[in-house]
């Protein structure tokens, strides 16, 4: 094997038509995807000989932490950085997640992954700039929990794979039910817990999701979002019958 | 801040009225069809009586019918919002996802035929529901595998949406609850749905 074959999806702007292309780039030893694009970006003609644009894609840090490199290989969403040429099928189709608008080529918009995490308050909030003295200590258990859930990377990838996650509905999401969780179990999150939970009793929030459990699947982080999601279920309806009664 | 929650609580609603009152009635409707398994006359008493009960037309309209319309309004919304992602993600829960689905589409149908035939049928004639009736009712070949279908379909819907209703109250968040409710389902579906054909074989024969 001396060279590597690639289908991309193409996109030339967000309002284009999508269409395919062809590439062969040269074959290396430990080659990734990021790598076979950064070869195609260098040298941008297809199969045919023809002479394209570049292809346009995300990437930062080149070891599954940034999530900023998501895309659809063969199939099945992941990280391109950690997808191996070695270990993948040819040619390697490379498409654009389908749940997310697309910018161009391979490279979408996911901000609105950031807006849910600012509704649902997916965060620890510190006020002022002066020292607050050392934090209220967290039980080793609780960390060990917690940092399971600090490792999400806004990736996207369980969106993509949720059915319920798509532009008919407005469910933001299983990474924030994984976020919201963490930072309820934070002790100084936890101030704010009641914020969060109902934020994810109203529209797009918990009640959206149907059980199909893929994000857990899809999560490249192993993240127990299914576990977070139900322990949020049962908080919120503890939450509603508190309201209700005092 | 009240109105927030209605969202949460449709949804939730929705959940509920599925195991109650609809769960429940189907075992309380497999429970006394069984007195079919008396004889006819048996049967025949059972449905007059039941018929005769003073409080039927609340409990048919309050814990069935109006449960029912509004556990399928909202599904219909809830299907309509969801999308099939079965092809590159063909894991268990996803396949689920997509059963609840279908079946739910099909006990419904079959609900609907159901009901029309062996219920109001009865209340626009005047005549109850016999076991002579429900004999010649059978009859055709496709009735009896509509019946199958529509059985099987029900039972499953229960047993399924009860696993995935103990997820979405938050009872089991583990990964051995979650596999233990899993295989509650599949006892759930055999035993209920040998049951529910087992009352359909002593109408046929
Ligand atoms: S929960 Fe997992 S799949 Fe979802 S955004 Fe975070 S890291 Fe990605
Ligand atoms: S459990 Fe299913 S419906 Fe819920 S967020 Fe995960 S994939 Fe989506
Ligand atoms: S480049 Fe950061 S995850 Fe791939």
């Amino acid at each position: 094997m001396d060279e590597i074959r690639l289908k991309i999806k193409r996109q030339d702007g967000p309002d284009e038509l999508p269409y395919w292309e062809e590439f062969a780039v040269p074959y290396g030893p430990k080659m990734n995807v990021v790598m076979c694009l950064q070869a195609i970006q260098n040298d941008p003609v297809t199969v045919e000989g023809l002479p394209t644009t570049p292809v346009v894609w995300e990437c930062s840090c080149l070891e599954e932490v940034c999530g900023s490199c998501t895309m659809i290989v063969n199939g099945k969403v992941r990280q391109s950085c950690s997808a191996l040429v070695d270990q993948l099928e040819q040619p390697i189709t490379l498409e654009p997640m389908t749940k997310f608008p697309v910018v161009r080529d391979l490279r979408v918009d996911r901000s609105k992954m950031f807006e849910a995490l600012k509704e649902a308050g997916a965060w620890v909030t510190v006020d002022g700039y002066f020292d607050l003295g050392p934090g209220p200590r967290m039980a080793p258990a609780d960390q060990q929990k917690a940092y399971h859930f600090s490792r999400c990377m806004v990736c996207g990838c369980c969106c993509e794979a949720c059915p319920q996650y798509n532009s008919r509905s407005p469910f933001m999401g299983a990474f924030v039910m994984g976020q919201a969780f963490m930072f309820n179990t934070h002790p100084i999150g936890a101030l704010e817990k009641e914020k969060r939970l109902d934020a994810l009793m109203g529209v797009g929030g918990l009640g959206d999701c149907s059980n199909a459990q893929n994000c857990e699947k899809a999560c490249p982080k192993n993240i127990p979002l299914t576990e977070a999601i139900a322990r949020l279920g049962w908080d919120t309806t503890i939450h509603m019958i508190r309201k209700f009664l005092r | 801040m009240a109105g927030r929650y209605d969202y949460f609580l449709l949804k939730r609603l929705q959940s509920l009225f599925g195991i109650f009152p609809l769960g429940a009635f189907l075992v309380v409707h497999f429970t006394f069809n069984s007195f079919v398994f008396g004889g006819a006359e048996t049967f025949n008493l059972f449905v007059g009586a039941s018929q005769g009960f003073p409080l039927i037309a609340f409990m048919e309209i309050g814990l069935i019918a109006v449960p029912l319309l509004v556990h399928t309004l909202l599904g219909l919304i809830i299907i309509y919002r969801g999308s099939v992602n079965l092809v590159p993600y063909t894991y268990y829960r996803n396949w689920m996802y997509i059963l609840q689905r279908v079946t739910g589409f099909t006990a419904l149908a079959f609900v609907v035929w159901h009901v029309w035939n062996t219920r109001l049928h009865a209340f626009f004639t005047g005549k109850h529901v016999t076991f002579a009736y429900m004999q010649q009712h059978f009859g055709p070949a496709w009735v009896k595998a509509f019946y199958i279908v529509g059985i099987m379909s029900a039972v499953f819907h229960l047993a399924n949406g009860f696993a995935t209703a103990m997820m979405t109250w938050g009872v089991t968040a583990s990964k051995k609850s979650q596999l233990a409710m899993t295989m509650a389902t599949w006892v759930i579906t055999f035993f209920m749905g040998a049951w529910g054909l087992r009352i359909l074989l002593a109408f046929t024969g």
